[in-house]
């Protein structure tokens, strides 16, 4: 697994910056698919390494969509929430099991930790993008929208990764 | 020391965080010009208010000085509105019926709130803003002469870029010779600045004074920039060195008017729309 989620990361930034970025619906729906990073982030790494992938898989994202430094504020963000959260939300032996997917721990749990990363991330990144309080309501429905799109893709893939 | 070594590693990933953070966010604000706007539009603001409420302090001991510099260029004005009127009462008198020439420039007088000298890189606030109409790309002069140009706008105040700053180009002449020219600081004297592209064959007089040129949506002609003090011109050179004495005393600035064209937008979207199409 540990090996195969380095490929993973690169498979997802370029599937991200080719594909993934092109998609603007109604000028509401951008999904940002390579969260799905975060959510596949082995727990054994060290926490900072942890935040260095973060952090470089974000800047390239931004390097490639010229918006400099906001997804990596934003996934730099969500990867060290990440711990907290599963502690908050999944009971601790769940976590033990070391492998976050949908075929090791229960829907409920999974769909909790899924929606929170990835809303977390959607927040942070639009607002940043934003960076007023001037369009509150049309922000927040954006990211609503886009994690909402975002989801349903990460559902697909693990559905496909659980055969 | 040992604990704070061990507070250090127990908290590594906190610490990472933060600055990985902190990087991102100074990414967001440094590259990215809405981001960059909204942080000058605050920024400027707040520093703004800060120097403001400095200055009116400051300003209190020169009153005195203020004072009679107003004084004097309400008798200047005075006396030129006198002889202007005997003009017009001369004219008039043939029973035409002159036209009221309405002028196109529009003044609105500030005040100076911080202002630097002697830096290399030197630029004013003043306390209007864009509330009060005032728009980036504005010219701003002094009873002395021309002070420089707005660059950037808040609510409430304006920075202005001097020309004693080396990124400040203004298209200036001699004002004998209409000969054209380009006024550019070079960082060294507040009093001093140098005009550049005069070609050699020129031959500029020490004492003559150098005025705007008129060609700038900024600036109307005939504004007083300076006198020219130094000119070198060696044999075999392009252009000669000419050192402009500047007419407006920077260090002692308090009050300023900004000058609008009425027509600057047009004038402005009709150079855009011809260089479009070059």
């Amino acid at each position: 697994m540990n090996n195969n989620f380095y490929i993973w990361t690169l498979v997802l930034v370029l599937l991200q910056v080719l594909l993934f970025n092109n998609i603007e619906l109604a000028g509401l729906i951008n999904p940002y698919f390579y969260v799905y990073i975060i959510l596949i982030m082995p727990l054994s790494l060290n926490v900072s390494i942890q935040l260095l992938i973060a952090f470089f898989a974000g800047l390239i994202i931004d390097v490639f969509s010229n918006t400099w430094g906001m997804h990596a504020a934003a996934t730099t963000l969500v990867a060290f929430i990440r711990p907290y959260l599963l502690k908050l939300i999944i009971s601790q032996e769940e976590i033990e099991k070391q492998i976050l997917a949908l075929n090791s721990i229960r829907l409920a749990s999974y769909l909790k930790y899924a929606v929170s990363i990835v809303f977390i991330h959607h927040l942070s990144l639009f607002f940043l993008e934003a960076f007023s309080f001037a369009n509150f309501g049309f922000t927040i429905l954006k990211a609503l929208c886009s994690s909402i799109v975002t989801l349903i893709l990460i559902f697909f893939i693990e559905k496909v990764r659980k055969k | 020391m040992d604990r704070i070594i061990l507070l250090f590693r127990k908290y590594i990933s906190v610490f990472v965080f933060i600055l990985l953070e902190i990087a991102a966010i100074l990414l967001v604000v440094r590259k990215n010009d809405l981001q960059q706007s909204v942080v000058f539009r605050y920024s400027t603001d707040i520093v703004a208010r800060c120097y403001s409420f400095a200055a009116s302090v400051e300003s209190y001991f020169y009153l005195d000085e203020v004072n009679e510099h107003l004084v004097a260029e309400n008798n200047e004005l005075r006396a030129k509105l006198d002889v202007l009127q005997n003009q017009l009462s001369l004219l008039a008198t043939d029973s035409i019926d002159l036209p009221i020439i309405s002028s196109d420039v529009e003044y609105i007088s500030a005040k100076v709130v911080h202002n630097s000298v002697y830096r290399t890189q030197n630029f004013i606030i003043v306390n209007k803003g864009a509330k009060d109409g005032i728009q980036a790309d504005m010219g701003v002069i002094s009873p002395q002469g021309v002070v420089g140009v707005v660059t950037r706008v808040s609510n409430n105040y304006a920075v202005v870029m001097p020309i004693i700053n080396p990124s400040q180009h203004i298209s200036v002449k001699i004002k004998s010779n209409q000969q054209l020219g380009m006024l550019v600081w070079d960082g060294i004297d507040p009093k001093f600045s140098q005009m550049e592209e005069i070609p050699s064959h020129v031959n500029p007089i020490v004492g003559d004074t150098i005025v705007t040129s008129g060609y700038s949506a900024i600036f109307p002609e005939g504004l007083t920039i300076g006198v020219i003090d130094k000119a070198i011109n060696e044999k075999h050179a392009p252009f000669c060195m000419v050192n402009v004495k500047l007419a407006v005393d920077f260090q002692s600035l308090s009050y300023v008017t900004i000058t609008a064209f009425k027509n600057r937008s047009e004038l402005i979207n009709l150079s855009n729309a011809v260089l479009k199409n070059e």
